[in-house]
This record gives structure tokens, C-alpha cells and sequence, in this order.
């Protein structure tokens, strides 16, 4: 896991643009119906992206809210940030660090249980080989929780090294340290299912 | 490769690791965003403003923003109406389930065909079975009659039934796969439905042809199968027992079924959560929620958990009533569980001496640990430590073998209370966490924590124990807990929560309230530890309001401390946490000021000294008598450049010059200006963001509040200071702004920015 949280928040567009804003009762309206339109937007996305860091559809969902009741909060930054998606990862990132780190070592969601007692498919069925791929969870679910983040935020969202080192606020070299751990590790537990 | 290309048994490179991972974020179980955007704001408008400045001072726009926030609550409820159909829609006002509905578990229901028996037949485990009524009973071999359905979890379908091929899911797969139908002779036909998202197996039987592909011999066929499973729909909760009742309380599982159930298994937290006894998670029910039930799985090879609790199945409670101190957990059936109301008194514990003292916890709180804590706590870190045991004071060590009790600081503690539940304490609020537990080494079973706090005060209290000591006696310190928890009680002097009477009149009844706030003050003591003076104003105490502020002289206020207020929650800022920092008293615990010319002290509890502090002397920093060269910003307001500073704006950089007034040598630092009309453009902005973020005092009688360093990412990147000036009374009041670039400027940081704005005067008329 992080050794912390990522500290250092996301820098924010300030200046004499934001200076000369004045908020009104519009711009309260605005601010609301603005987020609502980038949640509509993007939940499925951060939802997607939940599910994919901490493998538990209960606490994905929940990761899910946190963000986007944290992002709600923070609108104004998030929405006035140069990179707003960098942003909400952050928010993200952080959220499932305080979830992973406040969560009961003894609780353990329902999913875990399930896939335990999945058994493996040798069929060609397409909901076997779903099944399947519930499996490979696990191994997902194995990594580290910074070598999972590079993976997720590298494969899922699709960010550049230089883009995920800004998020996690480390160094492009511990990116791809992580990313070539991470790779090497998925491609032994994947060669040793198919073995 | 896509991620439906996927195969996993291929293992190997980078981009197929790349398609697995891809593969696994496919299987997302995604709620529809207006759902998620609902619920969303639904917890804002729980939790409150989003700004809490807001709420304070322009309380009709705070009102407007949570009309707002309710009006797009009550628009995305009613488009899910609109839209979502039947499975996002909120409980009907009527029956629990429509009529032909039952419950199959993990909060899903369906509809029965018609004729079905609809009171399935336990045939123990977590197993149901539903059959076709003309049947004298459901029978629990779903072989031996005509069509039938057995609900299992996947755990215990494995269990049973071995390898099974499911070959039905939801969502984006959602398909029937052909019967599976035995060979050589008028067999059974079977469909097995798998829910990915769901703790759930269906498995659909029947006795069909030879050779049979969905059509058979009873007249029942996949389409049969898919039918049915086409009705799944949520389970609501529509006649949920009101949440406060609930939660508010600890109750304890008296009845599951017809079977008797030792005690220990207890009620609590956000969601009906029942522990089994074995510190194990078992169900939870949404209390006051229409969405699915939802389950955290129990591990029941616990060591030393003899005791086995067989909670109702997943999903099987529609409906949960109280009445009076028995709460009813209702299935389709009739009543699955019962439980009762249960009152553990912290006096009735059998190892409890009694009450014992007071514990300060701050923010004008106390709490009251039995008999046996430690008189003398201690200071670790942001800590505050009380043990029970022998010893005479606690320890910062880890914990081992006694509670411990500790008084967080609250800037230095992330945790979401307002998941907790509330329990009314007087007239307190108080929120309880439920245990969180952690795995210990060598051998040692871990610790279990409880956090609570009291709503409108920052403090945070945790009851740590041990759980090496088995199941009943660490969920008897989980009630201890609990226990010691409703010992919270407003402190100080009376009527101080909520109290409108000027706060530091109140708190300092021995201090000249002029003669503090004329001077400046330096913290060189805080509780038991000596704090050094640095000579960049470590320590400073200033005045402002009402507020007591320390700096922390780590190029930022520490604290912000307002004694006896109301609300002292927002009151607090913990801007800098670095070593070295000085520590001044927790915000709230101080009782009492008093001063002379030298020296101030505050008093905590007990009439405790909490801090000590000297009067500053020499400081020009800090002296109001100020006689430097004055360059005007505008409004009667002068600021002392400092050295090489120049007021030529040609020297000033480019592209900035709007309302420059001076720069540094190096035209990278920048000075701007906003007064008369241009500040009115900005002032209410910067009132609202900066109401609860840094502020320091200028001379003069001016106020200064000033939001430090915003950088931008860019790099170079630039950096903004913006601050709102005013004072005394309406007599001045203007904009003035620092920007400077970085890293070209890297000797000018924060502290650099409070220097200067500290020097901020009148300029005489």
C-alpha cells in the first residue's frame, strides 16, 4: 500500500481569473446542476474504476459515493483544476486508502467467499468463461495495492506513466518499477492457470 | 485484444496483462449513475453545507444550496421513477412484495408461476426449495418431484451439488442457457442460474424427456426458467423500523426461527449488522435503506468460537419492525428473527468498580471511564492516552493487554463519522463506530478499536482492546465501550454549548481581554514538555474576534483555537504537522485565561495549566509601533515593502500588471491590490473561502485573512496569495494579492507572504 496518503493536493488554476468571480445565486444553481452533469457523466466510469482497485462490490460502491460526495464538496476546485480528472483520481486514491485502512482485517465481503468456492470452467461457455474471469480477480486482488493502482489507472483509464506518477505523487521510475512487478507477477499466475 | 477476447489460460505479456486487467474492470457491477448521483447527494444534504462558512455567515445562501441540493435529490428520485422501472424504484406504500412475490435471498425476490408453493420447505444450511403446489409440501430433494427451485448461496451449492455450470447471469450477460437433461431415460432437466453480482445459485429441475431440449414431458422448459427469472427484482424495505430506533440501541438476537441463540450476538452500527458472537461479520440490513439487502460474509472457523448463530438467510428479512424493546425481522414467511432491546449499564458490569473522574476530551466535553483508568494521561504526539490497569499513568507504547482510551486531535483523525450511528446522550449526539478490528502478530489475536464523538465537536475518542481474550469478554469491552461512551457530557461552565455571550469574556474571566490582545504572545509551554522559541514567531498567540490563535511559527497557524464556542468544530485548523512544531492545547480544552504583563496562562480541567506563554518584546514583526516607509495600497491602507522591493512597475514583470503595486527585485514576486470598487468584486468570494482558513493580525486594528500559497501545476507555475483586509470597524477594507512563480522565485514561501501582510497599517489621512 501507499506509505501514506497522497498528500499534496492537487494544484489549482488560482489567480486573478477566480479573483474577479463572484458567486451568485445562479452560479449556486449552476454549481449543482454542474456537478450532476459530470456525475451522470463519469459515475459509471469512477464506478468502474472503484470496482477495479478494491475488487468488492459492496465497497466499490461505497468507494464509489465517497468520491463523488467528496467531489461534490470540492466542486469548485475540482471543476476550476487544470487536470479535474487527475483531481478525482486523487480523491479516489486516497478514499480507498482510508477505506483499505480502516476496514476490519476480520471482514471479508461476500465476493471473496464466492469466487473461493467458483470452481474452474474447461468449457467454451461464454458464462463459464465469465466465470472464469471472476477467478482472475483473485489475482488482481493479490498484487500490491500501489502495483494495482499503476495497473488499474495504466490499463483501465489508460494514463500515460508520466500522468499516473502525478496522481499516486511519485516518480515516474516507481511507476514503472510497480507497472514491471505487477506485469511479471500477473504473467507467472497466468501461466501457471493454464498449466 | 479486447476484453471479451480474452483468454486467461494464455497468461504472458504486458498487453495481455493489460486485456486481464481491462477484463476484471469489465466485470464492474455498476449501479445506473442517476442512482449513484441520488444517493450522492442525498448524503450531502445529510452531512450538511458543502461549506461550512457558508452556513455561518450567509446562512440564506447555505439554504439555498441544500434547496438546491434537495430540488436535484427530488429531480433524479423522480426521473429514476420515470426511467429506472421496477427494479430502482423506492418501496410501494402497500405490501411488502406484490402479490406471488417471495423472497429468494441476497435481497432479491421473485414471482412464483402461478400454483407454486410459495412457503418454501427449510431443508437446512442456507438451502430453500420452492415447488408446484399440488404437492402436499415442497420437498427437499428438488429431484424427486415436478418442477422446483432451489435457492442456495454459491457456498453451499458448492458444497452440495459439487461443480456446477451456471448458465445464467444478469446485466450485460444476460442469457438461458439449454436444460441439462440426463441421458437414457425420462431424467431430470436442470438450469442452474448464477447472479455474478449476488451471493445467490438457482437451480431449476424437472423431470423431462429423453434427449429433451427445453420442451419436456411436465410441460416445463427453458423458457419456463426464463420467465422466471425475468421477475427478479429487488428486495425493499418498505415498513424498515425507523433508523434511530435501531441504531440508537444494542439489541441482542434472542430468536432466529424457532431456535434459541445464546447472547452476545448484538445490533448495531448503520446497517442492522449482526455479529454472530464470533467478532465476525453476519448480515446486514439496511435499516432505513430501499436498496438491497447487503452481506459481508461470516467466517465461522474463528478459534475459540464455539458458539454458532444461523442467521436468517441473505436476503430473507423483507421487513424490520420495533416495537417497544423487541425489534421483528419479518421474511415472506413471518417473523425469521427476533431480537431485543438490550441495556448495559456501565455500572451494571461485573469487573466495572464504578464511575471514575472526569476525562477532558476538549471542546468543552467529558466522558467518564470507570474506576481503575489511569489518573495521569499522557500526551503522545496528537494523543491524549488513559489506561486501565495498575499502572499509574499510561503509555505511548503500543496497546497490550488493558484498554485504552484516546483523545484524538481531531486534525490529525480522517474518519467519516457520519457513517456512524447516532445515539442520543442527554442532550448530546453521540456517534459510535462500529469495532474495527485488526490481526495482531506472533501469535496475538489483534486489537479492536471504537471510535465516537459527539456531533458539533471535533474530538475524537477511541476505545482500543485487545481481543486475545476470546469472543465473550472482547464483545464485552465492545459494550464497555459503548458504555463509557454514554458517559459523554457537555463541561465547563453552564450553558456554554450554544451560548451566545461573548467567548472569551466567558472563558477568560481573569484576563484582560485588552490587555491580550494588545500584545503578542509566545508559547514556551504546553502541558508537561517545554517548547522552544524559535525567532520566526514560533508560538505567537494572537487575537483575533474571539478566536485565540497560536502560530505555530512552521509558516502557518497551527491551531486556531476559539474558546467556549458553540460550534467548535470548524473552529480548528491544523495547517502544519511537522516535527519541531510546537504543541499548543487541543482546541476547546482550555477553561480558563489569565494574564498580567508578562505572562498568560491557560488553565484546562481541574484547573490544569495547559500552556504558558511570554509576552513578546522587541519584535518589529509584531510592535504597533510602526515607523517604516509606507508605500499606499489604497483605502487608507499602507504595507512596509521589504528590502529591494520596488514600487516601478516597469521592473514588475509582464502580462501581470493589472493593479501591481510593487514587486521584488527580481519582478518574479509580485504585489497586487484590489480596493474601493474592485475589491467589492471580489470580497464576498474571498469572505466565504477564507472564513475558516488562515488568518493573522496586521497592525493597526487591521485583519488580515489570507489564503496561502495556490499554486498552479505548471512549472514554472505560478502561485497566488490572495488576501481580504479590513478594519477596525468598516473603516478600511481592501484585496491585496501575492503572486509570485515557482520555482523562479523559490526563496518566497508562505511565511514570506505572512511577513509581509503582517505589516499591512493605516495610513494616516
Amino acid at each position: 500500500m501507499f506509505s501514506s496518503r497522497i498528500s499534496r493536493g492537487p494544484q489549482r488554476n488560482a489567480g486573478s481569473s477566480r479573483l474577479m468571480a463572484v458567486p451568485t445565486t445562479s452560479d449556486r444553481v449552476a454549481h449543482a446542476l454542474d456537478f450532476e452533469a459530470y456525475a451522470l457523466a463519469r459515475g459509471r466510469d469512477l464506478q468502474r474504476l472503484a470496482w477495479s482497485l478494491c475488487l468488492d462490490a459492496h465497497l466499490a460502491e461505497d468507494l464509489a459515493q465517497t468520491v463523488l460526495v467528496k467531489v461534490y464538496r470540492e466542486w469548485d476546485r475540482v471543476r476550476a483544476a487544470r487536470d479535474r480528472e487527475a483531481y478525482v483520481y486523487r480523491i479516489l486514491l486516497n478514499a480507498w486508502h482510508d477505506q483499505t485502512r480502516r476496514r476490519s482485517h476480520a471482514e471479508r465481503a461476500t465476493d471473496a467467499d464466492t469466487l473461493a468456492a467458483l470452481d474452474r470452467r474447461t468449457t467454451d461457455d461464454p458464462a463459464d468463461r465469465a466465470v472464469e474471469r471472476l477467478e482472475l480477480v483473485r489475482h488482481l486482488a493479490g498484487l500490491p495495492e500501489r502495483q494495482r493502482a499503476v495497473l488499474v489507472l495504466r490499463h483501465v483509464e489508460g494514463l500515460a506513466d508520466d500522468d499516473i506518477a502525478a496522481v499516486l505523487d511519485v516518480r515516474v521510475g516507481t511507476v514503472r518499477s510497480a507497472a514491471s512487478r505487477a506485469t511479471a507477477t500477473l504473467s507467472r499466475l497466468l501461466r501457471e492457470e493454464s498449466s | 485484444m479486447s476484453p471479451t477476447e480474452f483468454d486467461p489460460r494464455h497468461g504472458g505479456s504486458d498487453d495481455e496483462v493489460g486485456a486481464h486487467v481491462r477484463a476484471v474492470a469489465d466485470l464492474a457491477p455498476l449501479r445506473d449513475p442517476r442512482d449513484l448521483l441520488g444517493a450522492v447527494l442525498a448524503q450531502v444534504e445529510q452531512q450538511g453545507p458543502v461549506r461550512r462558512a457558508a452556513v455561518r455567515e450567509h446562512p440564506r445562501r447555505a439554504g439555498l444550496l441544500l434547496s438546491v441540493a434537495a430540488a436535484v435529490v427530488a429531480l433524479v428520485t423522480g426521473a429514476a421513477l420515470l426511467v429506472g422501472g421496477l427494479g430502482t424504484a423506492p418501496p410501494p406504500a402497500g405490501p411488502t412484495l406484490p402479490d406471488g412475490y417471495v423472497t429468494v435471498g441476497d435481497g432479491l425476490a421473485l414471482r412464483l408461476p402461478d400454483g407454486w408453493v410459495d412457503r418454501p420447505v427449510d431443508c437446512g444450511g442456507r438451502r430453500s426449495v420452492f415447488t408446484l403446489a399440488g404437492q402436499d409440501a415442497a420437498a427437499c430433494d428438488a429431484d424427486a418431484a415436478g418442477p422446483s427451485l432451489t435457492v442456495t448461496t454459491r457456498a453451499e451449492a458448492s458444497e452440495t451439488s459439487g461443480r456446477m455450470a451456471p448458465t445464467y447471469l444478469l446485466g450485460s450477460r444476460r442469457r438461458v442457457a439449454d436444460p441439462v437433461c440426463a441421458r437414457g431415460g425420462s431424467g431430470a432437466c436442470t438450469i442452474v442460474a448464477a447472479l455474478p453480482d449476488h451471493d445467490l445459485v438457482l437451480r431449476f429441475a424437472w423431470r423431462g424427456a429423453p434427449g429433451a431440449s427445453g420442451a419436456s414431458g411436465s410441460g416445463w422448459g427453458r423458457a419456463d426458467v426464463e420467465a422466471v427469472l425475468s421477475t427478479l427484482r429487488p428486495v425493499v424495505l418498505p415498513d424498515a423500523a425507523p433508523r434511530d430506533a435501531v441504531v440508537g440501541s444494542t439489541w441482542r438476537l434472542d430468536e432466529v426461527s424457532s431456535q434459541s441463540f445464546p447472547r452476545g450476538s448484538v445490533v448495531g452500527g448503520g446497517t442492522t449488522s449482526v455479529w454472530d458472537g464470533c467478532q465476525r461479520w453476519g448480515v446486514a440490513y439496511a435499516v432505513d435503506s430501499t436498496a438491497p439487502v447487503r452481506l459481508r460474509s461470516d467466517e465461522r472457523s474463528v478459534p475459540g468460537c464455539r458458539q454458532q448463530v444461523d442467521l436468517p438467510d441473505v436476503g430473507a428479512v423483507s421487513r424490520v419492525s420495533v416495537n417497544g424493546d423487541e425489534m421483528l425481522w419479518w421474511g415472506s414467511g413471518g417473523v425469521v428473527a427476533r431480537l431485543v432491546r438490550h441495556v448495559w449499564p456501565l455500572g451494571a458490569m461485573s469487573d466495572d468498580p464504578g464511575p471514575g473522574p472526569l476525562v477532558d476530551v476538549g471542546s468543552h466535553l467529558e466522558i467518564q471511564p470507570p474506576l481503575g483508568w489511569s489518573a495521569r494521561p499522557v500526551t503522545c504526539g496528537a494523543r491524549t492516552v488513559y489506561t486501565l490497569g495498575p499502572a499509574t499513568s499510561a503509555t505511548c507504547g503500543p496497546t497490550s493487554g488493558s484498554p485504552t482510551l484516546e483523545v484524538l486531535d481531531p486534525g490529525i483523525v480522517d474518519l467519516d463519522r457520519t457513517r456512524w450511528p447516532t445515539e442520543p446522550v442527554g442532550a448530546l449526539q453521540v456517534r459510535r463506530s462500529r469495532p474495527s478490528c485488526e490481526d495482531g502478530h506472533d501469535g496475538d489475536l489483534g486489537t479492536c478499536t471504537v471510535w465516537a464523538a459527539v456531533d458539533g465537536h471535533p474530538e475524537v475518542v477511541a476505545y482500543t482492546y485487545t481481543r486475545s481474550d476470546g469472543f465473550w469478554r472482547s464483545e464485552g469491552s465492545a459494550q464497555k465501550a459503548a458504555a463509557i461512551f454514554r458517559t459523554f457530557r457537555p463541561a465547563g461552565p453552564a450553558g456554554v454549548p450554544g451560548s451566545t455571550t461573548n467567548a472569551f469574556e466567558r472563558l477568560a474571566p481573569d484576563a484582560d481581554r485588552a490587555l491580550v490582545a494588545q500584545r503578542s504572545w509566545y508559547l514556551v509551554e504546553a502541558r508537561d514538555r517545554a517548547v522552544p522559541v524559535h525567532a520566526d514567531n514560533a508560538g505567537v498567540v494572537d487575537l483575533m474576534g474571539d478566536e485565540l490563535l497560536v502560530l505555530a511559527g512552521c509558516s502557518g497557524a497551527t491551531y486556531a483555537y476559539r474558546p467556549g464556542a458553540a460550534r467548535p468544530l470548524r473552529e480548528l485548523l491544523v495547517l502544519r504537522d511537522e516535527p519541531g512544531c510546537p504543541e499548543a492545547p487541543r482546541a476547546g480544552s482550555v477553561r480558563r485565561v489569565t494574564a498580567d504583563e508578562r505572562e498568560m496562562r491557560w488553565y484546562g480541567a481541574a484547573g490544569r495549566l495547559l500552556a504558558r506563554f511570554a509576552a513578546a518584546t522587541g519584535d518589529a514583526a509584531t510592535d504597533p509601533a510602526v515607523d517604516v516607509t509606507s508605500t499606499p495600497l489604497g483605502d487608507g491602507v499602507g504595507v512596509e515593502l521589504p528590502t529591494g522591493w520596488t514600487t516601478d512597475l516597469t521592473r514588475c514583470g509582464d502580462g501581470r500588471r493589472d493593479h501591481v503595486v510593487a514587486c521584488d527585485p527580481t519582478g518574479d514576486v509580485r504585489l497586487r491590490a484590489f480596493s474601493s470598487g474592485d475589491a467589492d468584486d471580489v470580497e464576498p468570494w474571498l469572505r466565504r473561502d477564507l472564513a475558516d482558513r488562515d488568518r493573522t493580525r496586521a497592525r493597526d486594528g487591521l485583519h488580515v485573512r489570507v489564503r496561502l500559497a495556490d499554486c498552479t501545476l505548471s512549472l514554472p507555475g505560478t502561485c497566488t496569495s490572495p488576501a481580504l483586509v479590513e478594519g477596525p470597524g468598516d473603516g478600511h477594507r481592501l484585496v491585496v494579492e501575492v503572486v509570485w512563480t515557482s520555482p523562479d522565485a523559490p526563496g518566497w514561501d508562505d511565511a514570506d507572504v505572512r511577513a509581509l501582510l503582517r505589516t499591512l497599517h493605516v495610513v494616516p489621512a
